[in-house]
């Protein structure tokens, strides 16, 4: 062997060398080397030279190996593994000789670990996790859990998140093989600069650059607060109706339509449990209480393996698990809610809970408005009566066994409740013969999820989630109609109606969900459900009383019982640094009196990347879906009801295809993503189907057809500085085509908004004031409009006749969704400030009082004959809603 | 404490301003530019109890005076049973065309209207079987009308009378087959007030939520979806007030109870459901509802091609009315 003595100078290859040297002091020496790319030759002949060792290694053995290190240490020991640390080169010293060797690579190891917020030990989830020598990214799952393949040499872990400090931790995968890491949010640093707060690596970066996924959102709470909404009510739906590529339907509600879809085509999970229904308020406002969200994940264009269901999106919504450090609570009360939020550990400290309960005041209001309403008017005996309220809670209860080990219970409750009518009383003459009336209606819906789950690392490359859940919707419209007429006291006529309509659909769920990192190049997903679900479309019953007490009844009740199966498997590969493989597949199957339909979804998406900036991606995703929604009406009813495929109908399905390209430059993500949708087998009501009776099977109302939709969505965003938020705009078009609906001829989908453009911004003025602006501008929604009138075959003469103004005109069928709105747009703006215990949220809906045209109705002037005579025309009026709203709430932390 | 007091004065403030903003809606006047082309239309009720009239016309932009609407220049062939039955000829002074012909029941009738402007309409309906009705009785009374109210010289009120005539209609369906049926009141002689029957087969097939805003249909229509096969008696009022102008005149209650045929039973729906008062009518104005078309079995055009075929019931009332009348004044 050659031995070879090597005087030392700088590199000349280093891109950013700083060496620094410095003498030993008389009394301890210290070894000080920092640089970062730094060739390990250099490093080591600068300890060498401090320590005053001779060394001996091969020639050119040490070229080309660089290294980041910054070494201030007073044991030669330490300096000399801290060189060499994730190189494959070893040491060895004899009295004052040091012998560079070249180690046996081993094979790699595991380490698996969580990453939680510091101090109330929520996971984290997706955070990023890099090892500094293999340079292997790992992200945490809904769990905070995340599992690498290691090289066996001591690393760095760096872990980040946004809005935490990133965090490095070393760790020797040879002698440890889990990791708990905390990070501290970057706010909850007193008096840290603003600066400070930038996080250089968000999770939708990564997902826009690093990931194989398409069309693939992650939000934050903080996302959702910062976005400006009607009645400053935070909603995530109406955060995600400003990503491109997502109608949101009627102005103010809380409508998702996605890249074509329908309402009913979204699957909405709070903690991996299905929600059927999603709204308050006929959709004004969402299921979704802000304060209890962590985060979401929402998915547009490819779908990973585990989700399937729904035709057009998946949004899974991730809730608080509670602070295992201390007490924390919040009240806010806002224009048209009041929430309060508690979390904190149990005494034990490994049980943490979460609760939030939100309810609305319009009722507050109602209530005592209508009281003076009736107190004032002049007749007394007749009163109103109107209030609508509605209420939700979330409940978490977490207990951690130990690092690999917990157990979970999650509750929510949703209650909606409107009622309105009158009563009247009549009385006549001296005799006080009286007529007493009452129409009383009552509408009430709401949401139960119940799950219990518990999360279990089963190796270091294994981690297992498995839960058992009950969830159900229910919806019920009673109404009660009541007269009795007196004739001095003595009842002679008596008829009392009870109308009551229900429907409501309870599933029991099983599901096991597993994560499997079996290489460093692959993470494999895998699980299993079942469902068993109840669902009851209609439940109709009517009684009828009369001054006998005859009573005529009717009662009629659809159950119908389904059970579905699901599996799946996915991988993520890494197939080489610049390709990113994620394929998988989904298998379901669905019995329903004694029918069985099954279906294999594949999934698959590619990620290529030619330069660290640059992602260029392509997938296909198949859905199936076998439950869906009837709706009569654009508006979220809970009457609306879900009903399983029946008789000959067959399961829906969509396959897509998309494509986009993700440039990274500065703070900025500029993206293009395309997409062809085509979807068979979707339902509706056929044309005319209100004519049928009531009690004709659902089957023979409904239509099946086909739909596709195409677009592109453009984006470009800003997720790290003061100034954060997006430019998105959307090219699309939707369609839809039924043998039963507008005479088998293609009609556009009501919510085909050609062009959508969304700015959302966010600017963080100073560590008080942050101020959020969101401009929206869209083509008008489609409405189907009858511009033509005709003679109708009157029923109500013996003969028809043929003049105009004696023959009744009717409105003329034209086609479906034949007549565009005109342009909607509109600007939010909302401005928080933090206080020393709280937080004021001041809001504008509609800042510049454009009020969008959500209709056009017709403006008939009178019959057919004055029109003749007068010369007056029938006309067109557009239908305004909304105008400038400003709202204000204030949350106090205690 | 103070300071919370003035935020929840702030806020409740805030809420009154935006609860009235919310409630303001508007509306203005807006040009369509639609360019919509008239389609012909093409309606025919055939009834043994006549001959059959044709109505020819075309539809016209809202916006716009109907005039001129009635096709004239129209070559109309009629079918009954594969045979032509024609001819078809223009009534200038109906407006109408009109075919020489008197339907029977179980006739195929089908027509044909071939239109230079708007091409040929086309359609057919097969006219049902009479009503079945085994017997009918009424009975008459007088009840108290607090809608109408005299003032005495001693300054008590007097409430007005009305004369009742409750008729009980028994028919039979046939087991074969759904058959349709409507009710109605023809009366063109004598003050009617009111005409109306609460029977609850004029529930069918309305939703119960419906119900809620209306709970029968308001032409009086029904399938035989609850009494298949069977005989049914259906009940039915006429209500008179009770005066002296009508002392004296001829007083006769015409009903009819029709079976019709399934198409006119689709059209007449679809006008219940426009136009009646369910949740649609709230819905549909304000673009919360898709808009309900009229039900049409017309080819390559618009309107129905529907048929009835009904027994009548012509009673005189004068009788009993008289004697209401003066019992009426002699207890008063």
């Amino acid at each position: 062997m050659k031995q070879t003595q090597i005087t030392g100078s700088l590199n000349r290859f280093s891109l950013a060398l700083l060496l620094l040297c410095v003498p030993m002091l008389l009394s301890a020496a210290r070894y000080q080397v920092r640089g970062s790319k730094a060739p390990v030759e250099t490093m080591f002949k600068s300890i060498m030279k401090q320590a005053g060792c001779n060394y001996i290694y091969p020639a050119n053995m040490l070229k080309g190996t660089f290294v980041t290190v910054n070494i201030d240490t007073s044991d030669l020991t330490s300096a000399l593994n801290q060189l060499f640390e994730g190189t494959p080169f070893g040491w060895k010293k004899k009295g004052n000789n040091i012998t560079i060797t070249r180690r046996r690579i081993p094979s790699k190891t595991v380490i698996s670990g969580f990453v939680r917020e510091t101090g109330t030990e929520e996971p984290l989830i997706g955070a990023i996790v890099r090892d500094s020598v293999s340079k292997t990214v790992a992200a945490t799952n809904n769990a905070g859990f995340f599992s690498m393949h290691l090289n066996p040499v001591p690393s760095t872990l760096t872990v980040s998140y946004p809005g935490f400090k990133s965090k490095a931790v070393r760790i020797n995968p040879e002698q440890q093989k889990s990791v708990s890491i905390n990070l501290t949010e970057s706010f909850s640093d007193p008096g840290q600069d603003l600066q400070e707060l930038v996080v250089t690596t968000d999770r939708n970066e990564i997902i826009a650059m690093q990931t194989a996924d398409l069309g693939r959102l992650n939000l934050t709470q903080t996302d959702i607060l910062n976005t400006p909404v009607i009645f400053g009510e935070a909603d995530v739906i109406k955060t995600i109706q400003l990503q491109p590529g997502v109608s949101a339907g009627l102005e103010g509600l809380a409508g998702m339509y996605v890249h074509g879809g329908a309402h009913d085509e979204n699957l909405y999970m709070l903690d991996n449990i299905p929600l059927y229904q999603i709204n308050h308020f006929a959709g004004l406002f969402s299921a979704f209480n802000a304060d209890a969200i962590k985060n979401v994940d929402f998915y547009k264009s490819t779908f990973p393996a585990k989700y399937n269901g729904r035709l057009s999106s998946v949004m899974d919504v991730h809730t608080k698990e509670g602070s295992i450090e201390k007490f924390n609570g919040s009240f806010k009360l806002g224009l048209t809610s009041g929430a309060l939020f508690l979390d904190g550990p149990l005494p034990n400290k490994k049980t943490t809970y979460s609760i939030s309960l939100r309810r609305s005041w319009f009722d507050l209001l109602t209530i005592p408005g209508l009281a003076i309403y009736n107190a004032t008017r002049s007749d007394k005996e007749n009163k109103s009566t109107a209030n609508y309220s509605f209420t939700d809670a979330n409940l978490r209860l977490t207990h951690r066994f130990n690092d690999r080990n917990s157990s979970s219970i999650m509750f929510y409750y949703g209650d909606d409740h409107l009622k309105w009518g009158t009563t009247n009383d009549y009385y006549y003459g001296e005799d006080r013969d009286r007529t007493t009336e009452k129409n009383i209606s009552r509408l009430r819906w709401g949401n139960i999820v119940a799950s219990v789950g518990h999360n279990t690392v089963l190796s270091e490359t294994l981690f297992g989630e498995f839960r058992l859940a009950y969830t159900r919707f229910w919806s019920r419209l009673a109404h009660l109609a009541d007269r009795k007429d007196y004739a001095k006291d003595e009842l002679f006529i008596s008829s009392t109606r009870n109308y009551i309509v229900r429907n409501g659909i309870d599933d029991i769920i099983a599901r096991a969900d597993f994560s499997w990192s079996p290489a460093s190049a692959h993470r494999i997903t895998f699980g299993a459900s079942a469902t068993e679900h109840f669902f009851m479309p209609e439940h109709n019953s009517a009684d009828l009383t009369n001054i006998n007490n005859d009573i005529s009844s009717a009662d009629t009740k659809t159950n119908v019982n389904a059970f579905e199966a699901s599996a799946y498997i996915g991988d993520d590969w890494d197939i080489s640094k610049a390709l990113r493989l994620n394929f998988g597949a989904n298998l379901s199957l669905f019995n329903v009196s004694h029918n069985s339909h099954f279906s294999a979804d594949p999934r698959v998406s590619v990620r290529w990347q030619p330069l660290p900036s640059l992602s260029i991606k392509g997938g296909y995703s198949r859905m199936t879906q076998f439950v869906h929604q009837l709706t009569q009406s654009p508006l979220s009813l809970p009457t609306d009801q879900w009903i399983p495929i029946m008789d000959d109908m067959k399961p829906q399905h969509s396959d897509k295809i998309s494509v986009g390209a993700y440039y990274q430059f500065s703070n900025y993500v500029v993206s293009a993503e395309a997409y062809m949708k085509w979807m068979r087998n979707v339902v509706d009501y056929r044309d005319f189907y209100y004519i049928l009776p009531d009690d004709t099977p659902m089957s023979e109302k409904l239509t099946q057809g086909k739909g596709d939709s195409k677009g592109i969505d453009f984006m470009i965003t800003r997720r790290s500085g003061r100034l954060t938020g997006h430019v998105s705009y959307s090219l699309m078009w939707a369609r839809r085509r039924f043998d039963g609906i507008n005479h088998g001829q293609w009609f556009p989908a009501r919510f085909d908004n050609r062009h959508k453009i969304n700015i959302l911004l966010s600017y963080d003025i100073n560590s008080k004031w942050s101020v959020n602006a969101s401009w929206t501008g869209m083509s008008g929604n489609r409405i189907t409009l009858m511009t033509q009138d005709y003679l109708i075959l009157d029923p109500g003469n013996t003969y028809i006749t043929a003049e105009p103004w004696e023959t009744p005109i009717a409105d003329l069928n034209e086609g479906v969704n034949n007549f565009r709105l005109p342009f909607y747009h509109r600007l939010d703006l909302s401005a928080n400030l933090k206080t020393k215990r709280g937080l004021w949220t001041f809001s504008i809906y509609n800042a510049y009082c454009n009020m969008n045209v959500i209709t056009v109705v017709k403006n008939r002037v009178g019959s057919g004959y004055y029109n003749e005579l007068y010369g007056l025309k029938d006309s067109f009026k557009q239908f305004r809603l909304l105008p400038l709203i400003p709202s204000v709430s204030y949350t106090w932390f205690f | 404490m103070k300071q919370m007091k003035k935020y929840i004065s702030f806020i409740l403030f805030l809420c009154s301003f935006a609860s009235i903003l919310v409630s303001t809606s508007c509306t203005s006047d807006i040009d369509l530019d639609i360019k919509s082309e008239p389609v012909g239309i093409l309606n025919i009720l055939a009834d043994p109890d006549s001959l059959i009239y044709i109505q020819i016309s075309h539809s016209w932009p809202l916006t716009q005076r109907p005039k001129d609407v009635i096709v004239k220049d129209a070559s109309v062939t009629l079918s009954v049973n594969g045979l032509d039955v024609g001819p078809v000829r223009y009534d200038a002074d109906k407006k109408l065309y009109v075919c020489n012909f008197t339907p029977k029941e179980g006739d195929k009738i089908e027509a044909k209207a071939e239109t230079e402007a708007y091409g040929t309409l086309s359609g057919r309906t097969t006219v049902p079987e009479k009503t079945h009705v085994e017997k009918w009785s009424y009975e008459s009374k007088i009840m108290t009308d607090y809608n109408s109210m005299f003032a005495n010289d001693n300054g008590s009120i007097t409430y007005g009378k009305i004369f009742v005539c409750e008729y009980r209609i028994t028919f039979s369906d046939p087991a074969e087959g759904t058959q349709y049926y409507m009710i109605r009141s023809d009366n063109d002689s004598g003050p009617l007030d009111k005409f109306f029957s609460i029977d609850p087969i004029l529930n069918d097939g309305i939703s119960p939520f419906d119900a809620i805003f209306s709970d029968r249909h308001d032409l009086m229509i029904f399938s035989d979806r609850q009494i298949n096969g069977k005989d049914y008696t259906i009940s039915y009022q006429t209500q008179r007030s009770l005066s002296l102008i009508s002392f004296g005149q001829q007083l006769v209650d015409r009903i009819s109870l029709y079976t019709i045929s399934e198409d006119y039973y689709l059209y007449l729906r679809s006008l219940c459901v426009k136009y009646g008062s369910g949740l649609n009518e709230i819905l549909e104005p304000i673009g919360l509802s898709e808009p309900r078309a009229i039900y049409s079995n017309i080819n390559g055009g618009s309107g129905i091609i529907a048929s009835r075929n009904g027994f009548h019931i012509e009673n005189n009332v004068a009788e009993e009315y008289e004697k209401a009348l003066h019992d009426a004044w002699v207890s008063n």
